[in-house]
């Protein structure tokens, strides 16, 4: 009934959209000096958004993968020579019946020196050449909103962090610290199901999956530099896998539990980015050493792995752009894996591949943009496919909508498993 | 990813250039040599703030403010540019990074500030719509002299004009533009694009020329498509020519943090 209500509520703001948006003109003077007060120097930006699941999912209720309202409230200030970042939000979640408002950024930056920047505070970190595919980018990310078509920005969560950054002409040096491990945002089990290898079906809340994050800190570090045109990069890591990939057996009360948690990771890698031909190529390996398993034998702990990316991005017709990704994931130490695992049919193949393909096409002077975004594994046959349109009606009101679409031959594989949550999403979003 | 193609150039075409005396008997490739150093290479390097109003062909407006770094690697060859977008909401201080190359491909990079992500752009087609507006990249960026074989059609009292046909006819949407130069300070003043049937079907005119620092610039300049009857407005204001920009802001550093004294509006 609520969602009724919401659809209804989303529609008719749709229908009115045009009309009331299509009146605000620029009445203030473009020129005059901005921040002309603290409080009209906010900007607000109102979303809604509904995503629909295209088949019935077995262990989940909800017909719905979103229904959201969004608003966001940002600014930025400078202060002498301090600068910040302010963005909050507040979100009506009609699917779980939440409301909250989170700080999605609050973060100082300052230079120390000619050479010296510092950064802390609540902020959004990237780093790294991958499209969507991410190695040496260990910053926390938010899947739950990716897997819904939320804006592509949320996919990056925000990390509570301090970084410095050191500037020189033959080396640029990042070091973050997290003084508290940030989690990917994962799949919890509510809204969206997943696979799990210890009933061997699919997994869907309640209860909903919660692993308990370490509370120690996390430290990335990245050498980066441009030489003869290429953009190099050394990167290190040294923390915790991201999702709760690691199991461990801890006895309640007489009961022995397994629970999923945290497994230590440290990554070493590099990443090399140029123009190549007609287009830009990349280049990026990482070298995955989980640390509570360096042998590869306790098989509740992932093993160490090695992976590869290799991308290259051209304009192939005006407007048109195509890109394509190839990846690799290596596990080291694959006999042994194997040969301890007490699943080993649910183990992941030596040499797990993965071929991405972008496409974009903009329209009408850059109104309408068309996207095709798809993950392809040739080794697990499963794929995810993301089509998307985008449409700018005018500087102050967007429509998106678009399909999130996972299948594949085994029910266990990385994109396979989440075939009963695929989706298509529409969004409307106001700025002001 | 919004904007890929967004801009910069603008400004160079209009934080331009010396006064340089105009002569009789010119021929019409040391015109358009001339005029190219005019309009692009104002100045060792400059700064300046640029708003572009867009009415599409429903009379619809749009919205692009930004401002722009400009510095010349050397006069007449190589230039970077640093733009960084106030307007409209959704792009606001997405920063635009541009290395301009006269004999090769421009390298671009795109700061995207919600997502911290430093993004190179592949080389595009130079005739597609600039930021959504009618401005093509290469209006404002400068189309290469060597490009076009130039033609010295009349030379009024005030104005040199010149008709440029295309070497390569098939990189471009145009049959052929006729330039009308400036005889005292070389700038461009008004360009009409011809289709193959000979009718203009496109129009860039120079509304308004200001002398800053000794340099003449185009502060304010206007692109019509005749077709669909959409234009856009493009106007500049505070601009300052050498004021020594250093070479390190135009790097990924400045990307993740601009540089604030460089971009603040110059006290008067």
């Amino acid at each position: 009934m609520k969602l009724t209500k919401y659809i209804l509520l989303l529609f008719g703001l749709l229908c009115l959209s045009p009309l009331v948006v299509g009146n605000d003109e620029w009445a203030e003077d473009p020129w005059a000096e901005e921040e002309a007060s603290w409080w009209s120097s906010w900007r607000t930006t109102f979303s809604i958004e509904a995503g629909a699941r295209l088949q019935d999912n077995p262990v989940l209720s909800s017909d719905f993968t979103s229904a959201e309202s969004r608003v966001q409230l940002q600014r930025e200030d400078i202060f002498g020579r301090f600068a910040t970042r302010l963005q909050l939000d507040g979100v009506v979640d009609e699917v779980s019946g939440d409301l909250f408002g989170r700080v999605r950024e609050l973060a100082v930056s300052f230079p120390i020196g000619h050479s010296l920047n510092v950064r802390m505070g609540r902020q959004i970190l990237t780093w790294g050449t991958g499209d969507l595919l991410f190695i040496n980018d260990l910053f926390a990310k938010d899947w739950r909103s990716f897997f819904v078509g939320r804006d592509l920005k949320y996919l990056k969560a925000p990390s509570d962090a301090l970084k410095i950054s050191y500037f020189t002409s033959w080396v640029n040096v990042d070091l973050v610290w997290n003084p508290e491990f940030d989690s990917d945002r994962y799949l919890t089990g509510e809204n969206f199901s997943f696979f799990s290898p210890l009933t061997g079906t699919l997994y869907g809340a309640p209860p909903r999956l919660h692993a308990h994050a370490p509370k120690q800190d996390e430290w990335s570090w990245r050498l980066s530099q441009e030489w003869q045109n290429t953009e190099w990069a050394l990167y290190g890591y040294r923390g915790y896998f991201k999702r709760p990939l690691g199991v461990e057996a801890r006895s309640l009360n007489t009961n022995l539990m397994l629970v999923p948690i945290f497994p230590e990771l440290s990554v070493f890698g590099a990443s090399a980015r140029r123009s190549l031909a007609q287009g830009i190529g990349w280049f990026e390996i990482g070298r995955y050493q989980s640390r509570e398993d360096k042998n590869g034998q306790d098989p509740l702990i992932p093993n160490n792995q090695d992976r590869f990316l290799l991308g290259y991005e051209q304009e192939l017709l005006p407007r048109f752009t195509g890109s394509v990704q190839f990846y690799l994931e290596h596990q080291r130490q694959y006999r042994s894996l194997i040969n301890n695992s007490l699943q080993p049919q649910l183990e992941p193949e030596e040499w797990r591949q993965v071929v991405t393909l972008r496409f974009s096409y903009r329209l009408m002077q850059e109104k309408l943009r068309l996207h095709w975004f798809s993950f392809y594994s040739p080794s697990d046959q499963d794929y995810y496919l993301l089509p998307s349109v985008n449409y700018r009606f005018s500087d102050q009101l967007q429509f998106d909508s678009g399909l999130n679409l996972f299948g594949g031959s085994d029910s266990h594989t990385f994109f396979s498993q989440l075939e009963e949550n695929s989706n298509l999403y529409g969004r409307v979003t106001w700025y002001f | 990813m919004k904007f890929k193609y967004i801009c910069f150039y603008f400004i160079f075409t209009i934080l331009s250039m010396g006064y340089v005396h105009a002569q009789t008997d010119l021929d019409a490739d040391t015109i358009i040599q001339r005029s190219n150093l005019a309009s692009m290479y104002a100045g060792q390097d400059g700064r300046a703030e640029t708003l572009m109003t867009i009415i599409d062909n429903k009379g619809r407006k749009q919205i692009r403010q930004f401002v722009i770094l400009r510095r010349d690697r050397e006069e007449g060859g190589d230039q970077d540019f640093f733009v960084i977008f106030s307007r409209p909401a959704d792009v606001r201080n997405t920063i635009f990074l541009v290395s301009k190359k006269v004999d090769a491909e421009d390298d671009r990079w795109l700061y995207l500030p919600n997502l911290d992500l430093v993004k190179r752009i592949a080389a595009g087609d130079k005739r597609t719509s600039f930021v959504g507006s009618q401005f093509f990249y290469e209006d404002v960026s400068g189309r290469r002299p060597d490009e076009d074989h130039h033609h010295l059609v009349d030379t009024t009292e005030t104005h040199f004009i010149i008709d440029n046909t295309p070497k390569n006819t098939a990189s471009v949407e145009f049959q052929s533009y006729r330039l009308w130069i400036n005889k005292q300070n070389y700038l461009p003043q008004r360009a009409d694009y011809f289709d193959t049937q000979g009718e203009v079907y496109r129009q860039i005119e120079a509304l308004n020329i200001e002398e800053i620092q000794g340099y003449p610039t185009i502060t304010k300049m206007k692109v019509s498509d005749l077709r669909s009857g959409g234009s856009t407005t493009n106007e500049m204001r505070f601009i300052q020519y050498d004021i020594g920009l250093p070479e390190e802001i135009f790097s990924e550093r400045s990307l993740r943090h601009p540089p604030r004294q460089w971009l603040k509006r110059p006290k008067k």
